[in-house]
């Protein structure tokens, strides 16, 4: 018997070698860009928490990454957000990634996107899928072993482990992706972290809001609406009982390690959906005995706020925000989290890291202003009246070698907030562009979900330009 | 928990391991908790039903031994005494079988003559094995009867004949003169023994994952809808799905036996190369040997056999294969390819397979012979694999040799295609140099670095190249709806 487990060990362990070293060239990765998207999102965390705590975290789904742009929520709360979401994830997998999470840093909230609360059974699917890919992504392997037995049936856990396994049928169906894997090896791991396309996401970038490029609803999707009614029924959807006990795990987590944990329904264009309110009861069953606050944009949906350019052009069942949804959906709970729980925004203005770490991001100047140092982005003027309103700042910052970015910062006083609604500040202006000099009109649209109750803020994004000065400036309305 | 599957290697390795740890007195009790655990894991429910035949059978027995062994009674009163103890077994445990796989066919069959004389019950459930574990059991019932057994007295042992996992859902279909006694044996760890065990087992995987489940794609694909596939299409999915069915159970088979050898257990060989007959009465001693065994000895011998008449033989001989088409399942479908098997044997036989003179055919006709009946056989099996009667027909009418649909659009790429008819010749190589008298024990011969080539390039070819993946069904053995 000896010989035979000698000989059976020592079979096992080159077999083991073999497949630990085909799974280190990571030929099998998928290139898909959820699975780069995932990979990034996880790199990103743990290169942050080397250095930073997170303040705000934010986990769920593609309503979350999608819905929240954690550039606007870090900059307008002076913390820093992170969006953890995940293509297809589920609360089982969400409660075990934030386990890893707690690991490495500990937020002050946790906020649950609740779309990901939904009818998830294990069975051989895409939410299956996802889960693999957003376990693959993190390094955690104590973490990892010790979810194994909960993620994956038994079955599954070698594909959980191991890409090659998973994804063996490339030799036959992705040869494509094979050679590229192994032409790109080591390289492989670098462009997953940039990320495939390199748009919205850089190696250290925290942000990691997968933002659409849509405009937003158009014609013949509202006329659908009339004619064949909403696509999305929510009166059958469900709650699986895993996702119920999970969520009460998730709530018992965060009570364990005094992390706040609220909620957070990003919405769908109000015409998309139906019997909303039955699920809503079921959503409540559960999350209400927890006793944790919800901002469920889904059920106050403010038809003034919310307008068809927030929302996804699409008819099929599952609708996401655009760009300007992320940002109306981040003012909003920018807005809860100033209300509900001040106690967990940050001291962080005062402190000079934070100010590194974000300062030129996106929307950065619409709360601080331009160092005096800072010879790339400009304040051009300060404190100008204009027809009876103070600009307070006027600058701008130039973000990307795409595009420059104007900001313009009036003062409230005792306007009322809708008082800029459908106006433009149009401004008379010298600029280099192309290396000529020369007079342009510049314009800049009000943007609502950045403005408060002390500043209505105009913005845009204009051609690469050096705007030297600003001659004149005007309201004017739409 | 399927063969093919992680679990089952975990398992395996844990039950193999602890069998060669504990005391051999305790060894049946192991593996008779690993059987019942087996079993259970597709579900709890079916342990009633193997319990109840387990008892039924177990008492039948001993009340048939205490028959044989009264010299008190007459021999009449014996004889009444024992068809009554085998009638009881019989009709409780085709009773069992009967209502779980075959009442909502009789009663889909009497309701289209008169409608709505009997319920159709939507949560009876087929109950994997049952057709092999009942047909076991029964077997021993006919063998104490017949005195051809002692009754096996030690209920556990008995438990664990009817039982032992690595033959419980697919066969062999043993016989307890066979499988009981060895489980009264002190078996010790044999390293040949075990290391060819457990190569048939990597062997038995290597053909059912890289073979046998990618024939099973583009076959499902044709066989799914065959109203829109015709030409050459399904004639080649009819002869994938005759080598899918054949490496598939035979891989199964491959898997019980090596499963059972490391344990020190000899189950029945279940295959002979049957893509290898000289006829179609070569190709039943070939094919499902247990299954054929099973019905000579205990239908067609008792039908009379061939010792009557040539038409009573005839009709012994309709019966038999009316009957097994009906065992491998609840259809008409299968009655009718039973049938056709019949035909095959009594009239294909007699006028084309007939052997002259009694010299073995030298293996060049052999594989000739044996292609000619694989495409009979293949043919035969259009109404084994279609979903129902009117699927068979259209599939039958579909046939042609005109080519008008692409055949990589079924599931298979070019790549995969041409791989996995490869893998099947090197199979087919494998079998012609077993047919030539050559066995496992010629690799355990072979120099070191082949030996090991192939302990390693077998395993990597499964991982590498097999039919699998969370994104497919789990694949199971096309013998467990059986």
């Amino acid at each position: 018997m000896g010989k035979f487990v000698l000989k059976f060990t020592a079979i096992s362990l080159i077999l083991i070698a073999i497949l630990l070293r085909v799974e280190l060239i990571e030929a099998w990765n998928p290139l898909d860009s959820n699975h780069q998207f995932i990979y990034a999102r996880w790199n990103a965390l743990y290169d942050l928490t080397e250095k930073e705590e997170i303040d705000i975290l934010l986990m769920g789904n593609s309503r979350a990454y999608r819905g929240i742009n954690p550039k606007l929520l870090s900059t307008a709360t002076s913390s820093i957000s992170f969006v953890l979401g995940a293509p297809g994830t589920t609360l089982q997998d969400t409660y075990f990634s934030f386990k890893e999470i707690l690991k490495r840093t500990t937020p002050k909230i946790l906020i649950i996107e609740t779309y990901c609360i939904n009818g998830f059974e294990y069975t051989s699917s895409s939410s299956v899928t996802s889960i693999f890919k957003s376990f693959n992504a993190k390094k955690d392997y104590v973490s990892k072993i010790l979810s194994t037995p909960y993620l994956f049936h038994i079955n599954h856990w070698p594909f959980a482990w191991m890409n090659s396994i998973r994804n063996h049928n490339y030799i036959f169906d992705d040869k494509q992706d094979l050679k590229k894997n192994i032409r790109d090896y080591p390289k492989v791991v670098e462009q997953i972290t940039r990320g495939k396309d390199n748009k919205y996401m850089g190696k250290y970038s925290l942000y990691l809001g997968k933002f659409s490029g849509g405009k937003g609803i158009k014609d013949d999707i509202l006329i659908r609406y009339e004619q064949d009614g909403a696509p999305a029924d929510l009166a059958k959807r469900k709650i699986s009982d895993i996702n119920k006990y999970y969520l009460v795990k998730l709530d018992e987590l965060c009570r364990e390690n005094n992390v706040e944990l609220a909620f957070l329904t990003i919405p769908v264009y109000y015409k998309h959906l139906k019997n909303y309110d039955q699920f809503r009861q079921k959503l409540e069953d559960q999350i209400y005995p927890l006793n944790r606050k919800w901002l469920d944009l889904q059920r106050d949906y403010d038809t003034n706020f919310f307008t068809t350019e927030h929302f996804d052009n699409t008819y099929a069942s599952n609708q996401h925000t655009t760009a300007a949804g992320s940002y109306a959906c981040t003012k909003k709970l920018v807005d809860f989290l100033k209300i509900d729980f001040p106690d967990i925004l940050s001291d962080k203005p005062k402190d000079e890291n934070w100010h590194k770490l974000f300062y030129g991001s996106e929307d950065y100047f619409l709360h601080y202003t331009v160092n005096k140092n800072d010879k790339k982005n400009k304040i051009l003027f300060k404190d100008v009246m204009l027809n009876g309103i103070l600009i307070e700042e006027c600058g701008f910052a130039i973000t990307s070698p795409k595009y420059v970015f104007m900001w313009a910062k009036l003062k409230r006083g005792d306007l009322p907030a809708n008082f800029m609604d459908s106006k433009t500040l149009r401004m008379q202006a010298v600029v280099k562009l192309n290396g000529e000099t020369k007079k342009v009109t510049l314009e800049l649209a009000h943007k609502p979900y950045y403005s408060d109750d002390n500043l209505f803020i105009f913005s845009g994004y204009l051609k690469p330009m050096d705007i030297v000065q600003i001659i004149q400036a005007q309201l004017h309305s739409k | 928990m399927l063969f093919n599957s992680f679990e089952f290697l975990l398992f395996y390795i844990i039950v193999s391991a602890l069998f060669f740890i504990i005391n051999n007195k305790w060894r049946w009790l192991l593996l008779l908790i690993a059987s019942y655990f087996f079993y259970s894991s597709w579900s709890i429910s079916y342990l009633g039903l193997i319990v109840i035949s387990t008892i039924v059978t177990y008492y039948s027995g001993i009340l048939l031994d205490k028959q044989n062994s009264s010299i008190d009674k007459s021999e009449n009163t014996r004889n009444k005494n024992k068809h009554s103890i085998v009638a009881a077994s019989l009709i409780i445990n085709l009773g069992i079988l009967f209502f779980f796989k075959y009442y909502n066919f009789a009663a889909t069959s009497v309701n289209s003559i008169i409608p709505n004389s009997l319920p159709f019950i939507d949560s009876l459930l087929p109950v994997v094995g049952i057709s092999f574990y009942t047909f076991q059991a029964l077997s021993y019932t006919m063998d104490v009867y017949n005195g051809k057994i002692k009754a096996q007295h030690h209920i556990g042992k008995y438990a664990l004949f009817v039982s032992f996992f690595p033959q419980l859902i697919a066969g062999p279909i043993e016989k307890a003169a066979n499988l009981l006694p060895q489980f009264d044996k002190s078996t010790k760890f044999d390293y040949q023994r075990v290391r060819s065990g457990i190569l048939l087992m990597v062997w038995g995987v290597f053909k059912k994952v890289v073979v046998a489940d990618h024939l099973g794609i583009f076959v499902s694909k044709v066989y799914e809808n065959p109203e829109s596939t015709s030409g050459i299409i399904p004639i080649i999915a009819t002869l994938f799905f005759a080598i899918q069915l054949y490496i598939d159970f035979s891989a199964y088979s491959d898997i019980a036996i090596g499963a059972a050898r490391v344990f020190g257990y000899k189950l029945t060989i279940n295959f002979k190369r049957p893509y290898l007959s000289t006829s179609f009465g070569d190709f039943w001693k070939r094919w499902h040997i247990s299954l054929n065994a099973w019905f000579m000895e205990y239908l067609y011998i008792p039908l009379g056999g061939n010792r009557s008449k040539y038409s009573r033989t005839i009709i012994n001989i309709i019966i038999v294969f009316l009957i097994s088409g009906l065992w491998h399942g609840a259809s008409w479908n299968f009655v009718i390819w039973g049938a056709i098997n019949a035909f095959y044997l009594l009239v294909l036989d007699r006028f084309l397979f007939s052997i002259k003179n009694k010299k073995p055919l030298s293996l060049l006709k052999k594989m000739f012979r044996g292609t000619v009946i694989m495409l009979f056989w293949s043919l035969s099996l259009v109404f084994f694999r279609a979903d129902n009667f009117t699927d068979a027909l259209t599939i039958y009418g579909n046939l042609s040799f005109t080519n008008n649909q692409q055949l990589y659009d079924f599931g298979l790429n070019q790549l995969t295609f041409k791989f996995v008819l490869g893998i099947f010749l090197l199979i087919y190589v494998v079998e012609l140099f077993q047919e030539l008298g050559y066995t496992s024990d010629n690799i355990f011969r072979a120099p070191l670095i082949v030996r090991w080539s192939i302990y390693l390039l077998l395993p990597l070819a499964i991982i590498y190249f097999g039919a699998y993946g969370s994104e497919l069904a789990d694949s199971s053995f096309i013998y467990f709806q059986f």
